[in-house]
């Protein structure tokens, strides 16, 4: 299934933003690419001929609204962390590890 | 399954890339926004309506959030590139350790197609239903952030 | 009957909205309404339980059933699941009627613990994976920012890290999910549970499910998060997650999936029985050398967790009834626990063990409470707790897994060990000058540990009734898909 390979390539380019980016938005930003790769995953295993089965649609809808609804959040954390910090840098916060 | 689709989506991951390394976070914000219409278009090409309406929204939602969130933070990504020392060695690891379980995974696997498209209309309407529930959560989530909570005398 | 499963629901949802359209009224407005509404699920759910055991399992659908639709089902495991919640629920909305005082806006903090239990709700209630997906959504989005609550700079740190991590577990199950609808052309449990399933698929949507939930419930190595972000959370939202929101979410899933996706003997139950021993001696080790009261907790949380774990993994039907009494003692001592350091805190203005000792003299009801609490958790008879640890080693022994049964007992002792370091160092010895003027908590703080209390010490006397009439069936239906 190399067509579900690709959704996979993007997963890791938010994977990639995930663990190894330090600035908070990058990181949530990687997220939400995350939530895209996981969402094209499941309609490409639901797809028959161009035809997307309602459940799958369904699955993939949900990851993107949760993804994002979640990615929402993190921006206004983000924010918040910003504002008692002075920085986005997750180094710069104590206990937040890679 | 088109053509275009896997070629769409392989855009998206540049366009995700570019937004993960872009400095201005002016163009970071452009990437992202852009990443999302190529996904929705994908989406819209491989036949999930549903899903590429979602991500529209969901995309609306991020980017002015994150435009918000920009401007409350400074304009450019001025944190140093990458993260040294062990914890980047163990995040490039860990991402070729996903690319590789990846392929291996999904090489062997054949997707029966058997499965039909069930017929929408009022299921719609129900699903949806559960969507703004999950929506309304993260409504409430932002409210309670976004205000000043907290502990009295902090 | 079943109009009560959606109610369950909506009463949650209901009373989220009363509160955040009243935002600005009277505080004891709010303190009724959530209370009243946590009353009320628990009364629904004591309502349920003699149809569902004597009936059969009930169910209830929204639009078309199935996942295109809302669709709620009840049998005996969500039933235990439910009086778990609502009573853990329930507990937590009286101890914050006082404890929240000290945060501003608790209009806020309400909604978004209703919106968590009517989340939690869901989740036990689905009828199939994605109705029960929703409700983790759902109920983890209102923890993330329930974690964050105090806005200080620890509380956003331990949120947003949470945050990630969940949300790549959560991203985990929804590939998992979709993976194994494209295989089987169903998401509902009862369906699920009649597959035989061939190829491979099973295995990767498996492990995907598996590393969503493991993630979830903060199963060793995926348990990074936990520490942080129930150490900070305000006490009655620490003790909602380790006590109830980590099972429902984490290991609620597990179980349903057991025997449909995880058969007991495969290579994915290994994997399993290994991180269940993990789990079960790494919190313990942690939990030994921390000096904060509410990270000797959270640790604890991540061994005990192993413990249920192990009980699935073993998949016999005394070691599952063993991992569901585990859950059920966990659940009411970990929130006991959590209640009674969040008493201290507030009191004494520190979590430190080491600079905290004698508290039984000013703090009588939290010191007795956290003595029971304590004789639970270490397994002494004739307290509930002593009963699950057993019940989970003996199964063990009989299934052959000897080893497991070892850590476990192992794992028993530590266990012993550093929660007596926690009750000495903290209640017991002398009393240090800065403390002697501390006074007890208020009674809205501890009248839930002393029922709490009350329910570690009837579960331990009434446990061969409690399991046969509640567990049994749980166990039973856990087992539907073998």
């Amino acid at each position: 299934m190399s067509m579900a390979f690709v959704s996979a390539v993007l997963v890791a380019v938010g994977l990639y933003g995930v663990l190894l980016k330090r600035n908070l938005l990058k990181v949530l930003i990687g997220i939400a690419l995350m939530s895209l790769g996981v969402a094209s995953f499941v309609v490409i295993a639901g797809s028959n001929a161009g035809d997307v089965d309602a459940v799958s649609q369904t699955v993939g809808l949900v990851a993107v609204i949760g993804g994002g609804s979640v990615v929402s959040l993190m921006i206004v954390t983000a924010v918040r962390l910003h504002e008692k910090y002075g920085t986005l840098d997750i180094r710069e916060m104590r206990r937040l590890k890679g | 399954m088109d053509m275009p689709v896997p070629v769409l989506l392989i855009v998206t991951a540049v366009l995700g890339l570019g937004a993960l390394e872009a400095r201005s976070m002016k163009l970071v914000r452009a990437l992202v926004a852009a990443a999302f219409v190529v996904f929705a278009a994908a989406m819209f090409v491989a036949g999930a309506t549903e899903v590429g309406v979602g991500v529209v929204v969901a995309g609306i939602i991020v980017v002015v959030l994150l435009g918000w969130g920009v401007g409350k933070t400074g304009g450019t990504d001025s944190v140093a590139a990458f993260a040294s020392g062990t914890s980047t060695l163990t995040g490039i690891v860990t991402l070729a350790a996903f690319l590789v379980a990846s392929w291996l995974a999904l090489r062997g696997l054949t997707i029966p197609a058997g499965s039909t498209a069930v017929a929408h209309s009022d299921a719609s309407l129900v699903g949806l239903l559960r969507e703004v529930l999950v929506v309304v959560a993260a409504a409430a989530a932002v409210w309670a952030m976004l205000r000043a909570t907290g502990r009295r005398g902090e | 009957m079943s109009a009560v499963l959606p109610a369950l629901v909506a009463v949650p949802l209901l009373a989220a909205l009363v509160v955040a359209v009243a935002s600005r009224g009277p505080e004891r407005f709010f303190d009724v309404v959530c209370n009243a509404a946590t009353a009320v699920i628990l009364a629904l759910a004591v309502m349920l339980v003699g149809p569902v055991l004597s009936g059969g399992p009930l169910s209830w659908a929204l639009g078309v059933s199935g996942p295109l639709g809302i669709s709620l089902s009840a049998d005996a495991l969500s039933l235990v699941m439910l009086l778990v919640v609502a009573v853990g629920s329930l507990a937590a909305s009286v101890f914050s009627v006082s404890y929240m005082t000290d945060y501003t806006s608790k209009a806020k903090y309400y909604v978004l613990f209703l919106l968590m239990v009517a989340g939690m709700n869901m989740v036990v209630l689905g009828g199939d994976l994605l109705n029960m997906y929703v409700g983790i959504e759902v109920a983890a989005i209102a923890c993330y920012a329930l974690v964050a609550y105090g806005l200080g700079k620890e509380y956003l740190e331990a949120s947003f890290r949470y945050q990630v991590l969940g949300t790549v577990g959560t991203l985990c199950l929804v590939a998992g999910i979709g993976l194994l609808y494209s295989h089987t052309g169903t998401l509902s449990l009862a369906d699920l549970g009649t597959l035989d399933d061939a190829s491979g698929v099973s295995g990767v949507a498996g492990t995907l499910l598996l590393a969503g939930l493991a993630l979830k419930a903060a199963y060793v190595p995926f348990h990074a998060w936990l520490p942080d972000a129930h150490s900070t959370a305000p006490s009655p939202v620490s003790a909602m997650l380790s006590g109830v929101f980590i099972k429902v979410v984490g290991v609620y899933g597990l179980m349903r999936l057991l025997f449909v996706v995880f058969e007991p003997g495969s290579l994915l139950a290994t994997v399993l029985l290994v991180v269940a021993a993990l789990s079960i001696i790494a919190g313990a080790l942690l939990a030994l050398v921390q000096t904060d009261m509410k990270r000797l907790l959270a640790y604890c949380t991540i061994s005990q967790m192993g413990y249920i774990l192990l009980g699935i993994a073993i998949g016999t039907p005394l070691a599952l009834v063993g991992a569901l009494f585990h859950l059920v003692n966990h659940a009411m001592f970990k929130e006991l626990f959590f209640f009674g350091a969040g008493s201290v805190e507030r009191q004494t203005g520190t979590r430190d063990i080491a600079a905290l000792g004698g508290l039984n003299s000013c703090m009588p009801v939290t010191g007795v409470t956290s003595a029971i609490g304590f004789f639970s958790v270490s397994g002494c008879p004739p307290f509930g707790g002593f009963w699950s640890k057993l019940i989970i080693i003996v199964a063990a022994v009989q299934a052959g897994q000897l080893g497991y049964g070892i850590v476990a007992a192992i794992g028993a002792i530590v266990t012993v060990s550093y929660f007596l370091k926690y009750e000495k160092g903290v209640f017991f010895g002398s009393l240090p000058g800065a403390l002697q003027s501390v006074k007890e908590s208020p009674a809205t703080m501890w009248i839930p540990m002393v029922l709490l209390a009350a329910v570690c010490v009837v579960l331990g006397i009434v446990f061969p009734w409690f399991i046969d009439y509640l567990l049994e069936p749980a166990a039973q239906a856990i087992m539907l898909g073998a």
